[in-house]
């Protein structure tokens, strides 16, 4: 069983016609590639990541919709926009995780994982075992003003012990990035980020080991099948491979199992 | 899953400064790629981006693929050194060289249809292709010590190229979002796969361009040669069609 740890749906205010439409040629694309499963969320490059409130429910009524008519197929995290209240996201929370059948989160580059302001929705997320996708990169060029780098997820893991985080883009991350969270036993990594350069990801699983590696593509900004072949170019064990592939993303999802 | 025969245009000997790549043994990659079927690899040395003479890393390279037919050189060319027009005539008389490569953005020139003059002079009568990659890695990543995005921009690359209906180029590392403003302003031009990257790649090329346009690069040692291999083996158009990027393109053009 293959599961794909970091993958979007380019949807935005589609209804539900248009949302399987998408949902279908994703299944597609599993099919062509082997991918049995995947996490699921918004894709910022077809609307906005600086949504307000009200596009915040409609993001999650559209992910609420996709684990209706595919509930084995993807986990779905729900994208917070972290400049909005505080209680506005803690509420989208509640309903849609806690209450909902949405696994978890992704955050990205609006706050950096340092600020303040995502303290209380933190907490939440802590005390409800809600797992969190955090975008990040070291970049020399291009970079986002409130981008995280490696450097602040270990920050953010250190403040937060008991959330499981999943810091993206090992590629953009490097091998720098990589002994940023060494340490910080709540964060994970997966695979997704950039061209398919190599060494990193043998990097990563020396320093890491295999039980802290989660293949992911980041489709559809990537092609899975080019992305796979970061995991198919490395010497691993086949129980080492399974962890990669498959059963450390069970670990760090579990709701939607 | 699809396994054509491969030329793979573009790869390179030696190490990038900035990271060990383990593929930079020649003989573990050519069994890599041999692995995958590619029968033959136009090579580059990494050595010539960075140094003063790149004729050095050229030369270098040559004698270290002097006994492994497999690797067919493609020397870099830098337009502003004083004797590359010697040390081309001497590549082409003597290693019957098919293909070069150009890096003005390394080597601090201005890609134009004046700095290309004496270049295509040379190498449209004789059949050598001009292959210039758009970048040599993804400039977010980059090293820091480089300030800038060291990438061509499209435009300068339209003028220069099109200047030159009658040479042969092959456009290394371009980005699917960029080959729309070259594609048809530049129909001397081949586009390698090795950087583009949308959702089953080439089925995309075909419904948007044409396979005939597009040649196979694994950009090895840099990039782990399953990547681009998995556009061509996971791909679900016409087998002949595969087989012309994998190596039919570029046959038809050396």
């Amino acid at each position: 069983m293959i599961i794909d740890a970091h993958f979007h749906c380019p949807f935005g205010k589609l209804n539900t016609g248009e949302l399987k439409k998408e949902c279908e040629k994703i299944i597609s694309e599993f099919g062509r590639s082997g991918i049995d499963k995947s996490c699921v969320m918004h894709s910022g490059s077809y609307g906005t990541f600086y949504h307000d409130a009200d596009a915040q429910m409609e993001i999650a009524e559209c992910l609420v919709n996709i684990i209706k008519m595919y509930p084995d197929k993807f986990y779905a995290l729900l994208t917070l926009n972290g400049l909005l209240p505080s209680e506005t996201l803690i509420d989208s929370l509640k309903r849609y995780v806690v209450n909902g059948p949405l696994t978890g989160v992704k955050l990205t580059t609006q706050m950096n994982a340092r600020d303040n302001r995502l303290e209380g929705v933190c907490r939440f997320m802590e005390e409800h075992d809600i797992p969190v996708l955090w975008h990040c990169w070291y970049k020399t060029t291009c970079k986002y003003q409130f981008e995280s780098d490696p450097q602040d997820i270990a920050f953010f893991a250190k403040k937060y012990p008991k959330i499981r985080i999943l810091m993206a883009h090992l590629t953009g991350c490097g091998r720098r990035g990589v002994q940023d969270i060494k340490n910080c036993s709540n964060v994970s990594i997966d695979t997704s980020g950039s061209q398919p350069f190599d060494g990193y990801l043998e990097y990563a699983l020396k320093e890491l080991g295999a039980d802290r590696v989660l293949y992911g593509s980041d489709y559809p900004c990537r092609d899975i099948p080019a992305q796979l072949g970061r995991i198919q170019s490395v010497d691993l064990s086949p129980e080492a491979r399974e962890k990669v592939l498959c059963s450390n993303a069970l670990k760090f999802y579990r709701k939607g199992n | 899953m699809n396994n054509p025969k491969i030329i793979d245009c573009s790869v390179w000997h030696g190490q990038w400064p900035f990271c060990h790549l383990r593929y930079s043994d020649l003989a573990l990659m050519e069994k890599k790629l041999k692995s995958l079927n590619v029968e033959k690899a136009f090579i580059s040395p990494f050595e010539s981006v960075f140094a003063q003479d790149p004729h050095e890393g050229n030369f270098r390279m040559l004698g270290d693929i002097k006994d492994k037919p497999f690797f067919q050189p493609a020397p870099v060319i830098d337009l502003l050194l004083g004797n590359w027009k010697e040390n081309l005539e001497k590549l082409y008389n003597d290693y019957k060289i098919k293909m070069i490569k150009i890096i003005p953005n390394f080597h601090m020139y201005n890609l134009t249809e004046e700095s290309l003059a004496e270049l295509v002079e040379f190498t449209s009568p004789r059949n050598i292709i001009i292959a210039v990659p758009m970048r040599m890695e993804d400039p977010r990543n980059q090293s820091p010590l480089l300030k800038e995005p060291m990438e061509l921009p499209t435009v300068v690359v339209a003028k220069a190229l099109s200047f030159y209906p009658q040479q042969k180029f092959i456009l290394n590392n371009i980005y699917w979002g960029e080959i729309n403003d070259l594609y048809y302003i530049l129909k001397n031009t081949l586009f390698d796969i090795a950087m583009i990257e949308p959702v089953n790649p080439l089925k995309a090329i075909k419904e948007r361009y044409s396979v005939d346009r597009f040649v196979f690069s694994s950009n090895c040692p840099f990039f782990y040669p399953e990547g681009n291999w998995n556009k061509l083996s996971y791909s679900d158009i016409e087998k002949n069609e595969i087989e012309k990027i994998a190596s039919g393109n570029i046959e038809k053009l050396i």
